[in-house]
C-alpha cells in the first residue's frame, strides 16, 4: 500500500483516534488499579505492625512470668490464684488477637499454635509453683530449684518461636515495602507518558480530520461548480417502488444547471419531482426500462438518443450508472459533436480527394520522370567549413540514367557526385552547377560523355532548388548526328538524283506522279524520252497519256486503271504504246498510293520492257522448238531401239545363217569380206546401243531418290565380275556415301568408268582401279562449274592404264570422240559422253586428267 | 529322255524371225511341236480355245501390232487357266526397264533376240532345257526368272 | 492381302502321296525321296487310277528304270544340298554310296536322260536354292554364299549371273517389287 495514501487518508486518523482512546482508557484503568494496590500495601503494613504489636504484647506477657517479682507477686499476694487467672486471660487475649491477625499466613499460624501450646505449658508450670507455695509458705523465698528450671525452659522455647515469628514478619514487611516502593515510582511515569501520547494523537488526528474535512468541503464545492459548469446534464434519481416491489418511477434527487441550459428546466424546481412529470418522454422511448434495468442489475448502460425540446433536435449520449441507492444519469450533448463529426467527415473527404490529387500528381510526376527522355537529377550542395560548395550529394535521379550509364537510380541515391561522376570536376560542369546555385541562375550547357567507347552528347539545364541544383539533361547525340547526317543525306540525294536520272535512261525507266483529283501529272525526263519526246514537250496528264496507248490495249488499260482506283490497290501490268516516231513499245507499269499534302497521289514507275517481251516471245518459241525436238528425240529413241536395230539384227542373223550354210563355198577373199561385213554389223550395233543409252539419259528427270553409292558399286562390280576376273584387275573402293540421284544412271556412270578403265588397261602392269571419296566445301573446288551446293563429294576413279594426253582431257567427254584407232580398242566414243551427261544431270561435274602411259583419273563432283 | 513332243508356241509379227526361230527349233535335239502366231491377239485367241492342248512354253515378242507382248503376258497371268504357263519374252530390246517390267508382269525368261543364228539356236535350246528342268525337277517355280 | 509362306517340299509331297495311296486302299511304305514300296503288285487298273490322280499334282509314276534312276539322282542332289552336314563328304562319293552305282555310271545315265549334266544340274539347283533363300529369308548374300558352300559372294554372284542372266541384286529387286505389286 502506498504510504502517501496511508498518510493522507482520513481513515488512518479515525483509526488512530480509536487507538488513542484505547490508550487513555488503559492508563485510567491502570491508575485506578495502582491506587487500589497502594491502599492494599498500606493495609498490609498496618497489619504487619499490628502483628508486631501482638507479638511484642505476647513477649511482654511471658516475660512477666520470668520475673521473680511476678512470681513473688503471685505468691505473696493473697489470692494469688486470682492474679494468675488474670494473667492467663491476658495471654489468651493476646494469642487470639494474634491468631486473628495472621490467619492468612499458615506458617505463622503453625508457630502461633506451637506458641499457644507452650503458653499452656507455662501456665501449667506456673500453677504447679503456686500450689507448692501454698503448702510450704515458708518456703516462698526459696523456690524450688527444679520448678524454676522448667519454667525457664518453656520461656526459652517461647522466645525462640516469638523470634521466629518476628523474623517472618520482618521479611514480610521487607517484601511489602519493596513492592510498595516499586509501585510508587513506576505508575506515575507511565501514566504521564500515555496521557501525553494520547493527547498528541488526539491533537494530530483532529488536525488531520479537520484538514480532510476542509478538503472534502473544497472538493464538494469544486464538484458543485463542476456540476454546474459542465456541459453534461447530470441527474441523480432514486426509484419509487410501489407495493408490489416494482419500480414505477424515479424521483429526481439531484439535477445540475445543465437542465436549465438544455431543457429550460430550473434544477431547484425539478428536484423532488418524478421523471414522469419532468421527462415524460423517458417513459415512452424505452429509456425508463433501461434505467430500471440499470438499477436492478447494477450495470452501466450507455445510449445515444435524440431529444426534441422546444422543436430543437438535440443529440445526447447518456451514461446511466448505478450509484448508491439510485442511478446517476450523465447525458452529454453531442449535437455539436455530431455536427463536428459531419464537418470532420467532409473535411476528411476533401483531404482524401486532395491526397488523391496529390498522389496523382506524384504519379504523374513519376511518370514524367519515367517517360521523358531527359535525365533529371537533383543534387544537394555539400559545403566546406567556409561555406564553399565542394561536392554534391545525389538526392534523385530518374530511370533515364540507366540506359546511358547502366546505373540504377536507387544505387546512386545519397552518393557523392565526386564518387559517381568525378569527371564533372574536370569538364567544368561542376562550375556551372555552383554558378547556378550561388547566382540563382539557370545554366544551360552542352557536354559530351564517353560511355562504353561511344561519345554521347548531352544538353543540360541546371536550376537552383533550395541549397542544391536540379539538372535536366537531354541526350542530343542523335540530334547532332542527325544534323550531320542530314547534310550528308542532302549531298547524297543530289548525287543520287543525278544517278537516278542516268539510271532511268539506262534501265529504260520513267517515273510518274499523278494527282488523282486534278489529273495533273509530273513525269520524269526519261519518261518523255521513252515516249519519243523532248523533256517537257507536252503537259502530262492521264488524258494526254491515254493517247499514246496502243488502240488495241486502251480498253485493257482503262479497265485496269478503273479497278486500281476502285480497290486502291496498285497492280503491275504491261501494255503497248505508240511513240512519237510511231514505233511500238511495251511498257510495264506499277504504282502506289501515297498521301502528299493531304492529297492522294499515285506514284510509280514505267519500264520499257519491249526487249524483255521480245525475248520472252523468242524464248517461248524456242521452248516450243525444244518440245518438238524432244518429241523428235523420243521418236528417234524408238527408232534407234527397235526400228533401227531390227534390220541390223536381221542382217547379222542372215549373215550368220549364210556363214553357217555357205562357209565352205566362200573364196578366201569372200570370207575376208564377209568378216568385214560382220565387223561392220557388230560395230553398227554397239553404236546404236550406245547412242540409245545416251539419248535415254533424260536430263529432265528430277525424281531423285536416295541412292547408296556402295550398293551401286556393288551392282556394277557384279555386272563386270567376269571382265574384272578376266583382266585380273584389282579394284579398291572407299566407303561411299548416299546421294540423291537416279539409280540407273549412277549405275551406268560407274559401269562406264570402270569398263573404260578395264578396256584401256596397261598391258604390262596388273590393272588397278581405285575409287576414292572426299567431301569438300564448294569454295575449295577450283574447277569452274555452277556450284549450287555448299558441299560436294569428290569421287575419283583412278586407274594405272594407258592413260591419254592431258590435252585431250576435255575432248574425251564429247560424243564420238575417240583417241584410239578403231581396231586397237573397241568402243563407240559415247561412253564418257554418257558419263558427262549423267553427272551434269545430277548437278555435278566430271573432268579427267591423265598422262600418256601413266594411267588416268576421272574426278566426279556430286552435291553432298 | 522324254519321247513326248514338247509343245511350244511363238508369237512374233516378224516373218523372218518366225522363220529363223522355226529353223533353230528344228536344229536342236529336243523334239518339239511349234505353233506360230502373227501377233498377240492370235496367240490369245488360240490359248482361249476350249479343249486346247496348252503349250508348255510360250515365246512372246514384245513389239507386236494389235496386241503386244506385255499385254499378252498380263492377260495370261491374270487368267486362272493360263497362269501357270511358262512364258519366255523374245525381244530385241535390251533396256533394263523393259526387262524388269516383263519380269514384274510375270515373265519367266527374258531372251534378247540374238544377232546370229548359232546363238539363236543355243538360246532356244537353253530356254527349252530350263523349261524342261523346271517341269521335271523339284525347282521353285516362284523364282523361275532367267535372262538369256 | 498377300500372305508369305515357306513350305517344305518333301513334306508336301509325302502328305499328298499318303493321302492318295490311302484313298485307293493300297498298303505301302514310303522310302527315300520319290520312292514308294508297294507291298503287293498293283493291278493295271489301280495303277492307272493312281497315276491319273497324281498327275494332277505334277507327280508322275516312273516306269522307265533309267528315268527312275535320274529322279533318284535328283532327289539325292536335293537332299545333299539341303543338308549342310551331308556336304562334309564329296558329292560323288555320297551319290555312289547312296545309289550303289559308280559315279561315272550315274553321271552317264543322268546326262543321257536329261538335257544337262549332274554338275550343271547341281549349279541350277544351288542357284534355285539361293533364290529361295533370298526370297524367304533375311539372310545376306554372304550368309547365303556360306550356307551353299560358295567360296565367296563374288563366286555366288558370278554363278548366279551366269546361270540366270541376272545379278543377285537385280533378282532381289525384281522379286521384292513383284511381291509388293
Amino acid at each position: 500500500m502506498d504510504f502517501k495514501q496511508l498518510y493522507t487518508s482520513s481513515k488512518t486518523y479515525i483509526f488512530l483516534l480509536f487507538v488513542a482512546l484505547g490508550l487513555f482508557l488503559f492508563s485510567t484503568l491502570t491508575t485506578y488499579k495502582q491506587i487500589i494496590r497502594m491502599q492494599k500495601s498500606a493495609e498490609t503494613v498496618k497489619h504487619t505492625l499490628q502483628v508486631y504489636n501482638g507479638i511484642s504484647n505476647l513477649t511482654t506477657h511471658f516475660t512477666e512470668a520470668e520475673s521473680e517479682e511476678f512470681r513473688k507477686n503471685i505468691l505473696k499476694t493473697e489470692g494469688s490464684s486470682r492474679a494468675f487467672e488474670i494473667y492467663k486471660l491476658e495471654g489468651q487475649t493476646i494469642v487470639d488477637s494474634l491468631k486473628l491477625l495472621i490467619n492468612d499466613n499458615p506458617d505463622q499460624l503453625n508457630r502461633l499454635e506451637t506458641l499457644n501450646t507452650l503458653l499452656d505449658r507455662l501456665y501449667q508450670q506456673l500453677k504447679e509453683v503456686e500450689g507448692q507455695e501454698s503448702q510450704g509458705s515458708m518456703e516462698s523465698f526459696s523456690f524450688p530449684q527444679n520448678q524454676t528450671m522448667k519454667i525457664n525452659g518453656t520461656l526459652h522455647h517461647l522466645r525462640e518461636i516469638k523470634n521466629e515469628m518476628l523474623v517472618e514478619e520482618e521479611s514480610l514487611m521487607q517484601e511489602r515495602k519493596a513492592d510498595y516502593d516499586s509501585y510508587k515510582s513506576l505508575a506515575p511515569k507511565t501514566l504521564l507518558f500515555l496521557a501525553f501520547f494520547a493527547l498528541s494523537v488526539f491533537v494530530i488526528s483532529f488536525i488531520r480530520i479537520y484538514k480532510n474535512k476542509r478538503r472534502f468541503r473544497e472538493s464538494e464545492a469544486f464538484l458543485k461548480s463542476v456540476l454546474s459548469t459542465t456541459d453534461n446534464v447530470v441527474n441523480y434519481y432514486e426509484p419509487i417502488i410501489d407495493d408490489t416491489d416494482k419500480i414505477v418511477d424515479f424521483l429526481i434527487v439531484f439535477a445540475n444547471d445543465c437542465n436549465r441550459d438544455y431543457f429550460g428546466l430550473e434544477p431547484d424546481e425539478i428536484i423532488g419531482k418524478t421523471i414522469s412529470e419532468v421527462f415524460p418522454f423517458i417513459m415512452d422511448n424505452g429509456e425508463f426500462e433501461e434505467m430500471k434495468f440499470c438499477y436492478n442489475k447494477k450495470s452501466k448502460t450507455i445510449s445515444e438518443r435524440q431529444v426534441v425540446i422546444k422543436g430543437e433536435k438535440m443529440w445526447f449520449e447518456s451514461i446511466v450508472t448505478p450509484l448508491a441507492d439510485g442511478i446517476l444519469e450523465t447525458a452529454r450533448n453531442t449535437s455539436a459533436q455530431e455536427k463536428a463529426k459531419t464537418l470532420q467527415l467532409s473535411l476528411k473527404k476533401r483531404l482524401e480527394k486532395q491526397n488523391l490529387t496529390l498522389l496523382d500528381n506524384r504519379a504523374f510526376l513519376a511518370n514524367i520522370f519515367k517517360s521523358i527522355s531527359h535525365v533529371v537529377m537533383n543534387f544537394k550542395s555539400i559545403r566546406d567549413t567556409e561555406g564553399k560548395i565542394v561536392d554534391f550529394e545525389i538526392l534523385f535521379v530518374n530511370n533515364r540514367i540507366n540506359p546511358l550509364t547502366g546505373d540504377v537510380p536507387e544505387d546512386l541515391k545519397n552518393k557523392k557526385v565526386s564518387q559517381v561522376y568525378p569527371h564533372i570536376f574536370e569538364s567544368g560542369v561542376f562550375e556551372y552547377l555552383v554558378n547556378a546555385i550561388e547566382n540563382n541562375e539557370s545554366e544551360t550547357y552542352e557536354i559530351s560523355h564517353q560511355i562504353n567507347d561511344k561519345l554521347y552528347w548531352f544538353r543540360s539545364t541546371a536550376i537552383k532548388l533550395g541549397d542544391g541544383v536540379t539538372v535536366t539533361s537531354r541526350e542530343i547525340t542523335e540530334e547532332k548526328e542527325r544534323a550531320d547526317q542530314l547534310i550528308n543525306l542532302n549531298e547524297q540525294l543530289v548525287i543520287r538524283n543525278s544517278i537516278l536520272t542516268g539510271a532511268e535512261g539506262i534501265a529504260k525507266i520513267g517515273s510518274y506522279l499523278w494527282y488523282m483529283d486534278s489529273d495533273i501529272s509530273e513525269i520524269s525526263d526519261n519518261f518523255f524520252r521513252m515516249l519519243g519526246y523532248q523533256v517537257n514537250e507536252f503537259d502530262p496528264s492521264l488524258k494526254k497519256y491515254t493517247e499514246f496507248i496502243h488502240p488495241e490495249d486502251i480498253e485493257f488499260v482503262k479497265n485496269i486503271t478503273e479497278q486500281v482506283l476502285q480497290d486502291m490497290k496498285p497492280r503491275e501490268y504491261t501494255y503497248r504504246v505508240i511513240t512519237k516516231s510511231g514505233s511500238i513499245k511495251h511498257f510495264k507499269t506499277n504504282g502506289q498510293f501515297i498521301n502528299k499534302n493531304n492529297k492522294t497521289v499515285m506514284i510509280g514507275v514505267v519500264q520499257d520492257v519491249t526487249e524483255t517481251v521480245e525475248t520472252e516471245e523468242s524464248l517461248r518459241k524456242s521452248n516450243l522448238d525444244l518440245k518438238q525436238s524432244n518429241a523428235e528425240l523420243e521418236s528417234f529413241n524408238r527408232v534407234a531401239s527397235h526400228d533401227l536395230q531390227e534390220p541390223l539384227r536381221k542382217i547379222q542373223l542372215f549373215v550368220s545363217r549364210i556363214e553357217d550354210k555357205e562357209n565352205e563355198r566362200f573364196s578366201e577373199k569372200s570370207r575376208a569380206y564377209f568378216e568385214k561385213v560382220k565387223l561392220a554389223g557388230s560395230r553398227m550395233q554397239s553404236l546404236i546401243q550406245n547412242l540409245l543409252a545416251y539419248s535415254q539419259i533424260d536430263s529432265s528427270r528430277t525424281d531423285f531418290e536416295s541412292v547408296n553409292l556402295n550398293l551401286v558399286l556393288e551392282k556394277v562390280l557384279e555386272d563386270l565380275a567376269t571382265r574384272i576376273a578376266d583382266a585380273n584387275a584389282i579394284i579398291k573402293v572407299d566407303d561411299l556415301p548416299e546421294i540423291k540421284g537416279v539409280l540407273f544412271q549412277l549405275e551406268q556412270l560407274f559401269s562406264n568408268l570402270i569398263s573404260n578403265a578395264l578396256k584401256y588397261k596397261s598391258k604390262t602392269e596388273t590393272p588397278t582401279i581405285e575409287i576414292k571419296l572426299e567431301k569438300i566445301h564448294a569454295s575449295n573446288i577450283s574447277i569452274d562449274f555452277v556450284k549450287s551446293h555448299l558441299y560436294y563429294y569428290k569421287i575419283t576413279v583412278a586407274d594405272n592404264g594407258i592413260g591419254f594426253d592431258d590435252r585431250h582431257s576435255n575432248k574425251i567427254f564429247e560424243v564420238f570422240q575417240r583417241l584410239h584407232q578403231k581396231n586397237e580398242y573397241s568402243g563407240t566414243g559415247i561412253g564418257l559422253a554418257i558419263c558427262k551427261k549423267i553427272v551434269e544431270n545430277h548437278n555435278g561435274f566430271i573432268h579427267a586428267s591423265a598422262k600418256l602411259g601413266k594411267g588416268s583419273q576421272f574426278f566426279i563432283y556430286l552435291p553432298a | 529322255m522324254s519321247d513326248r513332243l514338247l509343245n511350244i508356241a511363238l508369237a512374233d509379227d516378224d516373218e523372218d524371225d518366225r522363220m529363223l526361230f522355226s529353223e533353230a527349233i528344228d536344229e536342236i535335239e529336243i523334239r518339239t511341236k511349234l505353233s506360230l502366231f502373227n501377233h498377240g491377239q492370235e496367240l490369245m485367241d488360240y490359248l482361249n480355245l476350249p479343249n486346247v492342248v496348252l503349250p508348255s512354253l510360250v515365246f512372246l515378242d514384245l513389239n507386236m501390232p494389235i496386241k503386244n507382248g506385255q499385254q499378252c503376258l498380263v492377260e495370261i497371268r491374270s487368267n486362272p487357266k493360263l497362269k501357270d504357263l511358262c512364258v519366255a519374252i523374245y525381244s530385241t530390246s535390251s533396256s533394263e526397264k523393259d526387262i524388269e517390267e516383263t519380269f514384274l508382269n510375270g515373265a519367266n525368261i527374258y531372251v534378247n533376240k540374238p544377232n546370229n543364228f548359232s546363238k539363236l539356236r543355243e538360246v532356244v535350246e537353253k530356254v527349252l532345257q530350263l523349261n524342261w528342268q523346271y517341269h521335271t525337277s523339284n525347282l521353285n517355280k516362284e523364282t523361275f526368272l532367267f535372262r538369256i | 492381302m498377300t500372305l508369305f509362306v515357306k513350305y517344305n517340299f518333301d513334306l508336301v509331297c509325302k502328305t499328298l502321296l499318303k493321302e492318295k495311296l490311302d484313298a485307293l486302299d493300297i498298303s505301302y511304305t514310303l522310302g527315300n525321296v520319290g520312292e514308294i514300296h508297294i507291298d503287293k503288285t498293283l493291278s493295271e487298273e489301280k495303277l492307272n487310277t493312281l497315276s491319273a490322280s497324281l498327275k494332277k499334282y505334277g507327280i508322275d509314276i516312273l516306269t522307265n528304270p533309267k528315268t527312275t534312276m535320274v529322279e533318284r539322282i535328283k532327289n539325292s542332289i536335293d537332299e545333299f544340298l539341303r543338308d549342310k552336314d551331308l556336304r562334309a563328304i564329296n558329292f560323288s562319293t555320297y551319290l555312289a554310296d547312296k545309289l550303289h552305282y559308280s559315279y561315272p555310271h550315274l553321271s552317264t545315265i543322268f546326262s543321257e536322260n536329261t538335257y544337262t549334266s549332274i554338275e550343271n544340274y547341281i549349279i541350277l539347283k544351288k542357284v534355285d536354292l539361293a533364290k529361295e533363300l533370298m526370297c524367304s529369308t533375311n539372310l545376306t548374300l554372304t550368309e547365303i554364299a556360306f550356307q551353299l558352300d560358295y567360296s565367296s559372294v563374288a563366286h555366288l554372284s558370278g554363278q548366279f549371273k551366269k546361270t540366270t542372266g541376272l545379278t543377285p541384286s537385280t533378282f532381289q529387286r525384281i522379286m521384292k517389287n513383284k511381291t509388293h505389286n
